[in-house]
């Protein structure tokens, strides 16, 4: 495995690291793999995640580049007025050119929370997209998803207690927002409608788009079971193209060591089952721990 | 601003070389030291701003990340202070053969601080070292990390124990290994050798009776230290759902300004 720093893009501002394998001429016709950003970590990853897992895919024989999104760690601010909602999509595509010109055809793309959201963008209209790996994505509340948020509250003395408390208005004081001194993304997530992410599924699916999505227990409020996910897009058929996984004891930036390797491994296994000529040895994924 | 990586081949780190943009101190250079685990994640947009600075004000700045963390080579795991400190002379190196100064200051913080003050007591003769809410005792930064992990995960409930079998505790995400510890524990601040900086600055975004400890442990064998308390949030071991970035802007400008 081999390391370079690069800058990139039309303007030569983006910055990120290249993660190639040590062969002397790495294969090009595997997909390559872009990390995404997720909010304003910059591009090593929640945890370093981002590194670590580069480092395994190339050493696995899948070059990985992981990058700055203008604005956000290394990467100088864009000089247009375009909404990160826009100019991020433009930027993910802008790296896959210059992966392009080195030879690749084919991309992956994985992120996080923001980052799968960009990856899913980028994904449903870009046919260069073969794979996404998306962690913590969208997600959509089913009557399922009510009955574990409210089944275990109505047997819960305390949250019953809870609940009188914020009724009477004596409730714990939440922590307060960020100050002005701390920075968080202008990003706003919010879920784009239901019908319009299952349509785009679809055409994933007619493109044969293989996706892969791990939810964590920090997004709790959206998702909060292990079959959500197909109950979430029963109108969908996936064929062979889906791969669900629940963490439930994870939050949402896998500061878990366990929960980090099960990340890890199960996206390797990922990718050695769907382009085996790509990396490792294909297998059953270790449980959380 | 450049990117680059540097070091040996067996232990590329990776850095970023920001040239003076004004001709005010040529000659000057500042080499950055990151603090550790998600404080380093908080810090690197303050640590890019403080950079670009800096280099406005006619210094040339390198900031690199220390073996096994960021992007630099090594396993998280594998991390030591001796090779963090070993890993600050390097960079150091580093700048002068890039810039061709002739006067090098390290700006460091929280365990950062710790590791610029270790480094700083051996290297040749400095021009100025700065320690930025420093982490003063190893023992007593070891607690307060580990107190963070099981403060409140952003929805009320602590983090879980997260823990290896040889003996590794996850910190909020980065693993505190035995080694490391053990590293960790024998730093003080307080007892280290005279740096060799012709001026030392210890600057506070809040009071703490250890930083008045150093302060007056440090003045006794480094004569031209410094002490300013400047009130800004200092809360860099925290983790949220946002990944939100820590921006002091005051003890930002004080630090330029103390510099320049």
């Amino acid at each position: 495995m081999r390391e370079k720093a690069i800058r990139f893009g039309q303007t030569a501002t983006l910055v990120g690291v290249l993660a190639e394998p040590s062969t002397k001429d790495p294969r090009r016709d595997r997909p390559a793999v872009v990390m995404l950003n997720s909010g304003i970590l910059h591009r090593v990853g929640f945890c370093r995640m981002h590194v670590r897992l580069a480092r395994r895919f190339a050493d696995e024989g899948v070059t990985a580049l992981r990058f700055d999104f203008s604005g956000i760690g290394d990467s100088e601010p864009r000089r247009d007025t375009l909404a990160f909602e826009e100019s991020a999509p433009l930027e993910v595509r802008e790296t896959m050119d210059y992966l392009e010109a080195k030879g690749f055809t084919t991309f992956i793309l994985l992120g996080l929370c923001s980052g799968a959201d960009m990856a899913f963008d980028v994904a449903r209209v870009d046919r260069r997209v073969v794979g996404v790996a998306q962690l913590d994505a969208f997600a959509y509340r089913t009557k399922r998803f009510w009955l574990h948020h409210y089944g275990p509250r109505l047997t819960d003395r305390a949250a019953w207690g809870r609940l009188l408390r914020k009724v009477a208005g004596r409730g714990p004081k939440r922590r307060s927002g960020p100050t002005e001194m701390e920075e968080i993304p202008t990003y706003v997530r919010d879920f784009p409608p239901r019908d319009r992410v299952a349509r785009d599924l679809r055409g994933l699916v007619e493109r044969d788009v293989q996706q892969l999505y791990i939810y964590s227990g920090g997004q709790a409020g959206f998702y909060n079971y292990r079959t959500q996910f197909r109950d979430m897009f029963r109108d969908v058929d996936f064929l062979n193209t889906l791969q669900v996984e629940y963490v439930p004891e994870a939050d949402h930036i896998f500061t878990g060591l366990g929960p980090q390797d099960f990340v890890i491994e199960t996206t390797s296994r990922w990718m050695a089952r769907l382009w085996p000529d790509s990396v490792g040895v294909p297998g059953e994924a270790p449980a959380a721990a | 601003m450049n990117p680059l990586y540097f070091g040996t081949s067996a232990r590329p780190l990776l850095g970023v070389y920001h040239p003076a943009r004004t001709g005010g101190t040529q000659g000057q250079g500042i080499v950055l030291c990151y603090p550790f685990g998600q404080e380093y994640m908080r810090a690197h947009r303050a640590f890019r701003q403080l950079a670009l600075l800096l280099s406005k004000r006619g210094f040339h700045v390198f900031r690199f990340d220390y073996s096994a963390t960021g992007d630099s080579a090594g396993e998280s795991g594998d991390a030591t202070t001796d090779q963090w400190v070993e890993d600050i002379e390097t960079a150091v190196d580093e700048l002068r053969d890039t810039a061709a100064i002739d006067a090098v200051s390290l700006i460091g913080l929280r365990l950062g601080a710790a590791l610029a003050a270790t480094a700083a007591s051996r290297l040749d003769e400095l021009d100025r070292l700065v320690l930025w809410d420093p982490v003063v005792r190893g023992t007593s930064y070891i607690t307060e990390i580990q107190d963070a992990r099981t403060a409140h995960a952003g929805n009320g409930r602590p983090r879980p124990a997260s823990t290896r079998d040889d003996g590794t505790v996850g910190i909020l995400g980065f693993p505190l290994t035995p080694v490391l510890r053990a590293s960790l524990e024998a730093l003080d601040l307080t007892r280290i050798e005279p740096v060799r900086a012709k001026r030392s600055l210890v600057v506070v975004s809040g009071e703490r009776d250890e930083y008045h400890e150093l302060y007056d442990a440090r003045r006794g064998r480094d004569p031209a230290i410094e002490y300013q308390h400047v009130p800004t949030p200092g809360n860099w071991n925290e983790v949220d759902n946002f990944g939100s970035a820590l921006l002091p802007q005051q003890i930002i400008q004080a630090i330029v300004a103390w510099m320049v």
